[in-house]
């Protein structure tokens, strides 16, 4: 190490009285001795938790119930569209700029179509206007050809819903099969308190509860008894029963 | 160009998101190319996007069918459209007005509103059509609709003459109007025909050359443009009664026709037809401001007095609303130059209410009316007594009170409203107050700015604009005086303010040198300014939060791409991981949060821009 050189040669020649401090060979009349310096790491920024908007009222609520409820019915709607076309702005591109490619917007992760996207949702890229019927007279006499297109068979009829649904099918399920596990819940709870009684029904009635509940999920933890053979992530079987228990994991790698 | 349909490039983007976030993105791209290069020809359109004709004239219908652009008009040979930022910022209202119509008429007409909300404009044949499809219609119909109603569904409407009553209805109390084109043209438009038609009537066509000539010409101008906008208030010809017998006649009259015809029968759209079946309608964008105003005061009633006097003055301004088409007028006549010449300020009579009506009001609602006032004014007008600690002897039974008690009662309420330093009420004559919004538009106005301050700046930067706005144009000195603060203090917040753009400076040098010594710093505070400010503000605000909800469904792409798979919809529990169906909630509790976040800056919006028009500096 160079650290000896100088510096040790004169550290070493004279020494300075406690209590004072060497600064490029000037004695400095620093009394340190009490001074304590903390050495491990600082306090952390105090946290401050952002301030929380308040719960909405009864006002509010229906009102997001019907911004959400039109939003919905507009987006399920003949006339919304999805472009997905990498382009951000419906400007031009600049001259220098490459129109995104199919390459480009391909996700490789998701992207690969498989058998399950025929039930994608569809999306439109261009409105379907020939569903409704229209008032041609107040739209522009050039947008009026874009209305007539399409089949003329069909009589056209606005689509309206005679009522609005209070929350969106998605919530209400979530909030259907949270009602059932506290249903589930409450049973279980009610069964721990008269176990004793009859209990080759309570056996039954837990059969039929158990391939209730095999279906909320996709992997299933007794797949030996469910005749779970094409369950993929069951293939290995968790590791559990491995031939080689002990050996040397590494055994067959290069070093 | 009308004063709210000026756009800052802020403002427009956020009507693009909104756009979009309603519409779908094509309608959104073909409105961002016009906000880039404004009034343009459909062809220049094309020429300037990278979207292809058919692609343009899809979105441009969408648009249009929305009413979120302008055209001009259809007489003339080329077309030129512009965006209608007013229209696409009322995107974010369409909760809150299907929520009005809800909590004034009923589920029914909320359905009705909603309804054309997502349609658009729309004839009241077809509506009706789409409502009850008669048997005519063919086999491959693409009705989405769940078609008829089950009967004795008591949300849901049953028989077409309740929609025409429900329709008008809302048409009478203003929430639903005409649709005409000329709702499609643009400030610039409108005003170009209102002259000609004024120039056509008075001027013999040729433009007037004296100074009055054109002072009458503008006035003309003005008058004809409201004159264009209340007709499309107007209610059709044929009241309900007239229609209800109509009706009645058109149930006997297909008899009649299809006998004639010989076995042809006559699509049962003729024989209902009525000539207010070619009624176009759609929902009238200024009457959300009414409403939303409507509740502000109320909960602000309630928040400062009672909530009693808060159901009472609610009551107040919900017998007011049906004469109150917008909060101001968007159209009035130009101040004349001299200030003797000035018309004097007339109390609108439109805004008076009788204590008489409102206490009968009162009294069908329910309405415990002793609540909230002085317990020894109480016991006064209901004859009982008191005991000294202010605490009623015995409750006094507003169900059993005469009609005059009552009345009294009320006029204690009035008194409440009408002593509070906002002015709620004021009074008119006896037993009549009016509700003068004008003047408290300007003290709400004032009132957001200062709890912004507040919260900003702390309590320096209030009192500093208070005392703007008490004193005028200060120097530095005399703004220490009046804040009875130091030098320092004061520039602080003064940097601040003006900085931000709420106060302005000026520097009015003493000698011909420009020394910052030797001159004087002047203060000043504009509410105008202060209020455009913090409404541009508002607006980034919502426009984050728009771009914080595109980003939290992005993170959730994959998630709500599976959800909405035609096969996983209805069948979540089925389908979906327990672990899924808990971010699913999470998503949309965060998506929840945010639009209600957004639906509260639109209140602020509210209250910033739409209860009064632009203040007039001096």
């Amino acid at each position: 190490m160079s650290r000896g050189g100088r510096g040790g040669a004169r550290g070493g020649g004279q020494r300075s009285a406690p209590g004072t401090v060497m600064i490029a060979g000037t004695e400095m009349a620093w009394d340190l001795t009490g001074l304590e310096l903390q050495k491990g790491p600082g306090d952390l920024f105090p946290s401050a938790p952002p301030a929380q908007a308040p719960p909405p009222s009864d006002d509010e609520k229906t009102t997001l119930k019907y911004y959400i409820a039109i939003c919905d019915r507009v987006h399920n709607g003949d006339f919304f569209t999805v472009l997905n076309d990498g382009m951000k702005t419906g400007l031009k591109r600049r001259a220098g700029d490459m129109a995104p490619t199919d390459e480009s917007l391909f996700d490789p992760f998701i992207g690969n179509e498989t058998y399950s996207a025929r039930y994608n949702k569809r999306v439109r890229k261009v409105p379907k206007l020939d569903t409704r019927p229209f008032v041609h007279e107040l739209l522009p006499p050039e947008l009026r050809q874009y209305l007539d297109r399409g089949s003329n068979k069909k009589k056209r009829v606005l689509a309206v819903t005679t009522r609005i649904n209070e929350k969106s099918s998605i919530q209400q399920h979530i909030e259907h099969e949270e009602g059932r596990t506290r249903e589930a819940e409450a049973r279980a709870e009610d069964e721990d308190d008269e176990l004793d009684e009859d209990e080759a029904a309570e056996d039954e009635e837990e059969k039929e509860k158990g391939d209730d509940e095999d279906n909320w999920s996709a992997v299933s933890s007794d797949s030996e008894e469910a005749d779970d053979d094409y369950n993929a992530e069951q293939y290995f079987d968790n590791g559990e029963d491995d031939d080689v228990d002990d050996a040397d994991p590494y055994e067959n790698t290069y070093e | 160009m009308s004063y709210t349909q000026r756009a800052t490039p802020v403002f427009a983007q956020l009507c693009t998101f909104l756009v979009q976030d309603i519409h779908g993105d094509l309608p959104a791209r073909v409105l961002n190319v016009l906000e880039r290069r404004g009034r343009q020809r459909s062809s220049e359109l094309k020429q300037s996007s990278y979207l292809n004709r058919i692609q343009i004239g899809h979105g441009l219908v969408v648009l249009a069918q929305q009413h979120l652009v302008f055209h001009s008009p259809s007489t003339e040979p080329t077309t030129f459209y512009e965006p209608d930022w007013c229209q696409c910022y009322d995107l974010v209202r369409v909760g809150k007005i299907a929520a009005f119509v809800e909590e004034r008429f009923g589920q029914k007409a909320s359905n009705v509103i909603s309804n054309l909300l997502t349609l658009g404009h729309t004839s009241l044949a077809d509506l009706l059509d789409a409502y009850f499809p008669s048997s005519q219609q063919g086999d491959g119909l693409t009705n989405t609709s769940t078609g008829v109603a089950a009967s004795g569904d008591k949300d849901t409407v049953t028989s077409a003459d309740e929609l025409y009553d429900i329709v008008h209805t809302l048409m009478e109390h203003g929430w639903v109007i005409q649709a005409s084109e000329a709702q499609y043209l643009s400030p610039e438009d409108l005003y170009n025909f209102a002259q000609q038609q004024a120039l056509q009537e008075h001027f013999g066509g040729s433009f007037p050359t004296g100074t009055k000539d054109k002072d009458k010409l503008s006035q003309l101008v003005m008058a004809n443009k409201r004159r264009i906008r209340d007709a499309w208030l107007e209610l059709p010809n044929s009241s309900s009664s007239s229609r209800k017998r109509k009706a009645n006649a058109a149930d006997c009259d297909p008899c009649a026709r299809q006998r004639l015809n010989d076995g042809q029968y006559a699509s049962i759209k003729n024989c209902r037809h009525s000539p207010e079946d070619d009624l176009v309608i759609r929902v009238n964008p200024e009457k959300t401001a009414v409403a939303m105003r409507t509740h502000h005061l109320v909960g602000l009633v309630e928040q400062l007095i009672g909530s009693t006097t808060a159901r009472l003055y609610e009551i107040i301004l919900r017998s007011l609303e049906k004469n109150i088409p917008r909060c101001f007028e968007d159209y009035s006549d130009p101040a004349p130059a001299n200030m003797e010449d000035q018309p004097q300020w007339e109390p609108n009579l439109d805004h008076i209410v009788n204590t008489r009506d409102i206490a009968q009001q009162a009294k069908i609602h329910g309405l415990d009316i002793c609540n909230g006032l002085d317990p020894h004014a109480v016991a006064r007008i209901a004859k009982t007594t008191s005991n000294g600690k202010g605490v009623l002897a015995q409750p006094v039974d507003h169900t059993t009170l005469s009609f005059h008690q009552r009345e009294e009662l009320v006029e204690g309420h009035m008194q409440l409203l009408v002593d509070h330093p906002l002015h709620f009420t004021t009074w008119h004559a006896r037993g009549q107050y009016r509700v003068d919004f004008d003047l408290m538009a300007k003290h709400l106005i004032q009132h957001e700015i200062e709890d912004t301050l507040l919260a900003k700046h702390g309590v320096n930067g209030r009192k500093l604009v208070r005392a703007l706005l008490r004193k005028g144009k200060l120097e530095e000195r005399s703004v220490c005086n009046t804040l009875m603060a130091s030098a320092a203090t004061v520039r602080k917040v003064v940097n601040d303010l003006a900085l931000q753009g709420y106060v302005e400076t000026q520097e009015v040098p003493k000698v011909d040198r420009r020394e910052a010594k030797l001159s004087n710093h002047l203060v000043w505070y504009d509410i105008q300014r202060a209020r455009e400010r913090l409404l541009h503000d508002t607006y980034k605000a919502q426009l984050r939060i728009l771009q914080r909800i595109n980003f939290e469904q992005e993170k959730a792409k994959e998630l709500l791409n599976k959800a909405n798979r035609t096969d996983v919809a209805g069948n979540e529990s089925k389908y979906l991981k327990q672990s899924e169906l808990q971010d699913l909630k999470k998503c949309q509790e965060v998506v929840e949060k945010l639009y209600l976040q957004l639906q509260r800056q639109d209140d602020l919006v509210a209250v910033l821009r739409d209860y009064c028009g632009p203040f007039l500096t001096a």
